[in-house]
């Protein structure tokens, strides 16, 4: 790893000037996916700046319809908050199915979505529910934030606070997961929004996406066998030695009839 | 970038210059010569080096030891008491024969502490889902979901 100036900012103002004077500045969440990055020297910032002793970035709170995540609480806390399991249990599963616990442990909501990551399982939910993104500058819809692989709306200096997400009338998550790694080969969520369909897909292409076929067909009936036969094209799919694209894009099809069965 | 760190570990207060760059793995064992945690794949895959961070299980080689400053830090060295008396899931592994080689034992060790504690008598399926994130290489998964076992028993008692 090349070394850095490390930073430890107790406010946002105080990570948002850090971030300006730096030459090459890069926020520190939880750093699941930031330090091997760095350990493979595949990343080189000038300045790291930790987001962990920052006030106001995390909690959970239920309020009229919505459940609001801090953007620093780890994906164990969500998986095992009381208030996610009994608004959106489909959140606290996906939680719980990211990495292993000891990731689980360490690894945050904000982090998972400024990163981007194409196999993450966030960006599902966030693009699934229709949540929004709050940030110190804005509020950001799910149709916006996901730009293209790794990257998103965020301008420089943006910092995540908070993710908040409507309550779904049912939603469901199914991935085919890596067997060492865990992330998505391709993982699906299907979430009925009571008026609204929206199902979204990661590990498949380079950047969660929705698949409208599938949502104008669960709109009329929210069961398996409504998707059952709708397909999606392996364009510009992922592949590697997991599995190709044209593999992928069948798993498309079969998480999505998983993720109806498994909602609630 | 010379920083300095304070921090507890095994109830002790610890302070140590460090690099920005250096990681918690590396402060353990290379300047504190706490070797009892391991360093195996070095891609957060294994295990080996998971430790108790303020209570909870992470892995010490994903860790910058910057970002533990004023943490509690809980390693394999700090679980048996005073003398010989080995931790219930020490004792555990020791009596059901859970490993082999022994290079994954630490690590499977705080990982099973921090999974009974979350989860005080836990299925057989919900031990081995819980050991996602340990690896061992000689395959000995059998004998140490039985000392997990074991040891909730022991330690609920």
């Amino acid at each position: 790893m090349y070394d850095f100036q490390f930073h430890r900012p107790t406010s946002i103002d105080e990570a948002v000037a850090l971030l300006g004077s730096a030459e090459d500045g890069q926020l520190l969440a939880g750093g699941q996916t930031l330090i091997p990055t760095l350990k493979q020297r595949l990343a080189q910032p000038s300045d790291l700046i930790d987001l962990g002793h920052v006030e106001g970035m995390r909690g959970i709170s239920s309020l009229g319809g919505t459940i609001e995540i801090g953007a620093m609480m780890r994906h164990g806390e969500v998986a095992a908050s009381a208030d996610v399991q009994r608004a959106i249990p489909s959140l606290a599963r996906l939680a719980d199915m990211i990495g292993d616990p000891q990731v689980r442990n360490q690894g945050t909501i904000g982090g998972s979505l400024a990163t981007n990551d194409p196999t993450a399982d966030y960006p599902t939910a966030v693009l699934a529910l229709n949540a929004t993104v709050h940030t110190n500058q804005r509020e950001i819809t799910a149709n916006d934030f996901f730009v293209d692989l790794f990257e998103t709306a965020l301008n420089d200096g943006e910092i995540i606070t908070r993710v908040s997400f409507p309550l779904p009338e049912r939603a469901g998550y199914a991935k085919f997961p890596n067997p060492a790694s865990r992330y998505a080969i391709v993982g699906v969520m299907a979430a009925d929004l009571g008026g609204g369909v929206r199902v979204a897909v990661t590990g498949a292409g380079p950047c969660v996406f929705r698949v409208r076929d599938m949502e104008a067909a669960l709109l009329k009936s929210f069961t398996p066998e409504a998707v059952a036969d709708i397909s999606v094209a392996s364009d510009n799919f992922n592949a590697d030695i997991h599995a190709s694209a044209e593999y992928r894009a069948h798993l498309v099809t079969v998480m999505a009839k998983r993720a109806v069965a498994a909602a609630d | 970038m010379r920083l300095t760190v304070s921090l507890t570990i095994n109830g002790e207060e610890v302070t140590q210059e460090v690099e920005g760059r250096t990681l918690l793995v590396e402060l353990l064992r290379d300047h504190l010569r706490l070797t009892g945690t391991h360093v195996g794949c070095d891609t957060s895959q294994c295990g080996a080096c998971v430790i108790h961070l303020d209570g909870r299980a992470v892995k010490a080689c994903a860790l910058l030891a910057v970002q533990v400053d004023g943490c509690d830090v809980l390693t394999i060295e700090g679980l048996a008491k005073e003398g010989d008396e080995l931790h219930p899931m020490q004792q555990a592994f020791h009596e059901n024969h859970a490993l082999q080689c022994g290079f994954c034992t630490p690590g499977m060790v705080m990982s099973a502490i921090d999974l009974v504690n979350n989860n005080p008598s836990p299925s057989e399926s919900e031990i081995r889902s819980g050991l996602e994130g340990n690896l061992c290489r000689c395959t000995g998964y059998h004998n140490i979901v039985k000392a997990i076992v074991a040891a909730a028993k022991t330690m609920q008692s």
